[in-house]
């Protein structure tokens, strides 16, 4: 039990950012990082140093099945945003947000948590190639957004 | 631009009252606390679904039981019992669409959630005191139900699958429930008679519950051995969304449009407003001329309502103004290169509980005049229903 504790103090940010980076969500991404997080609790087995990589995954997973649903689908430029103190900030995040939501995925984890793309690539269950196709197309299209802001 | 991208990341974190919450869930080592306290899916439909789910039974009152089926487990004491669904390795990744085939004709389809996180529910309705409930779920995602006062509590077969059946109230003419639905905590009182069938099929790690609120005589497990996978209706499920939308915020339609426009397009999903928390919803309409210009009208409750303002901050704004709306203030906006204009405002729906409802209207092919026009003359052609369920 402690160790799911200090895993969701340790990783808490990690997996939330993830589950935004895909739901957009503040409030979906709360929910899905709790389900995961419970779902660590029934896999006590997960050494601490993979539970990281371990929660991410299923993080992925509980946004895929997010996603499936009618609901989701259809609002997803509807969200709630987040307010930035420095403009330019918030414009590299709504630059990256604004990407689709595979796309987003693999920029949050290969940019800010610094994941190589071998690993991006088992945590999201696809191939090393479809990794680096996205992030080339993502870092093509936020250029392309944060140009035309100025 | 990394660097702007990294600390804006940085400044992303789980809220603490999210974080304690989680916490508290993972201390008490509850598989299935609401994480979705603050935001029920549906609430006009709340009271039924909380009916239907609320299955659990106990056999007498200040009574304690331990009962243990294939794949869920009831325990509890004193008309509050919770059951759970023993963990399965094979739960399934497509949840499907499961259907009671033996229900009567004269029951149709209300509601329909569509599969989220796992879960569905479907109602069947004759009329407000009778109808069925079935809901369908992986068993990791719901692990289990809550519910007080209810009668009795038997173990039954449905086919192979084991299952137990419930009945109460326990008393005659008053029950409440507490049930989690979609994640939310809610209390119904209800006098009716409810008898319910909760089973598991363990090989495809799928749990259901079928639940009859009435009076008639029904065979209820015949009715939950009928249960099969069809496909799932989508296009109905989509008409069921955007009525429970008009129902749950309300019809607002312009009262004028400019000649040649007809409406051409709608959608809708319904919000859950009230209880402990909120979740976003809305209508979408569409009116379009022979030209293919358009007018566009958005109303939906958002939730962290103060944020509403920045939606269109992400526009390519070129004007950007204060007018008013009658006595309501509202933001003129000319956006998209000068394409388009839209006016965004609010109006306060439930005056009790400062719930706000945001109206959007864009248009490319009409003047600013025009389009307030349009915004004066907005009309509620039907209340929420919601409204009053929150009297």
């Amino acid at each position: 039990m402690a160790d799911v504790l200090k895993m969701f103090e340790k990783h808490k940010n990690a997996v939330y950012r993830l589950a935004l980076s895909y739901t957009r969500s503040v409030s979906d991404a709360e929910d899905i990082c709790q389900s995961a997080f419970m779902k660590l609790l029934e896999h006590s087995e997960i050494p601490d140093e993979k539970a990281k990589n371990w929660l991410l995954k299923v993080t992925v997973n509980l946004c895929k099945d997010f996603h499936k649903s009618f609901w989701n689908k259809n609002r997803e430029e509807l969200s709630e945003e987040i307010p930035f103190e420095i403009p330019e900030q918030g414009e590299a995040f709504f630059a990256m947000m604004s990407l689709d939501k595979k796309e987003r995925a693999v920029v949050y984890l290969f940019y800010y948590e610094g994941y190589k793309t071998e690993e991006i690539a088992k945590i999201l269950g696809i191939s090393q190639t479809a990794v680096t196709t996205r992030l080339s197309r993502a870092r093509k299209n936020i250029k392309t957004r944060l140009e035309a802001k100025k | 631009m990394n660097e702007n991208f990294n600390n804006a990341w940085k400044k992303i974190e789980l809220s603490e009252t999210a974080s304690e919450r989680i916490k508290n869930a993972i201390e008490s080592g509850n598989k299935e606390i609401p994480v979705k306290k603050h935001r029920p899916k549906f609430l006009l439909v709340a009271a039924m679904i909380a009916l239907s789910i609320s299955v659990v039974a106990v056999a007498a009152e200040h009574s304690k039981i331990n009962m243990n089926v294939r794949g869920m487990e009831i325990d509890g004491r004193n008309g509050d019992y919770v059951i759970e669904f023993t963990s399965m390795d094979n739960n399934p990744v497509e949840l499907g669409y499961w259907y009671p085939e033996a229900i009567p004709e004269e029951y149709e389809v209300s509601f329909d959630d569509g599969t989220f996180l796992g879960k569905r529910t479907v109602i069947f309705k004759k009329n407000e005191n009778d109808f069925f409930t079935f809901a369908f779920f992986k068993t990791e995602y719901k692990k289990s139900f809550d519910a007080k006062n209810v009668k009795s509590v038997e173990k039954c077969k449905v086919g192979e699958a084991e299952g137990c059946i419930f009945t109460f109230p326990m008393e005659p003419d008053y029950s409440e429930h507490r049930v989690p639905v979609n994640q939310e905590d809610l209390y119904i009182k209800y006098s009716l008679p409810e008898t319910a069938v909760v089973w598991t099929d363990a090989e495809k790690g799928i749990g259901f519950i079928l639940d009859y609120v009435g009076e008639e005589d029904y065979d209820i497990i015949a009715i939950a051995e009928s249960v099969a996978e069809i496909e799932a209706p989508e296009e109905n499920s989509y008409y069921i969304y955007y009525q429970a939308a008009l129902r749950k915020l309300g019809d607002y339609q312009p009262g004028y449009l400019p000649e040649g426009y007809s409406e051409t397009q709608t959608a809708g999903m319904p919000a859950s407003i009230g209880c402990s928390g909120d979740y976003h919803g809305f209508v979408y309409r569409l009116y379009e001329n022979p030209e293919f210009y358009d007018i566009t009208l958005i109303y939906e409750f958002i939730p962290y309502s103060e944020d509403w303002r920045a939606f269109y901050n992400s526009f390519d704004i070129n004007e950007d103004k204060t007018v008013f709306i009658g006595e309501t203030e509202a933001r003129f906006i000319n956006y998209d290169g000068n394409r388009r204009i839209g006016l965004i405002w609010e109006e306060k729906v439930w005056e009790d509980r400062s719930v706000m409802l945001t109206f959007t209207l864009t248009a490319n092919g009409v003047s600013e005049d025009e389009l307030l026009k349009i915004a004066e003359n907005m009309t509620c052609v039907s209340e929420a229903d919601s409204k009053k369920y929150f009297e």
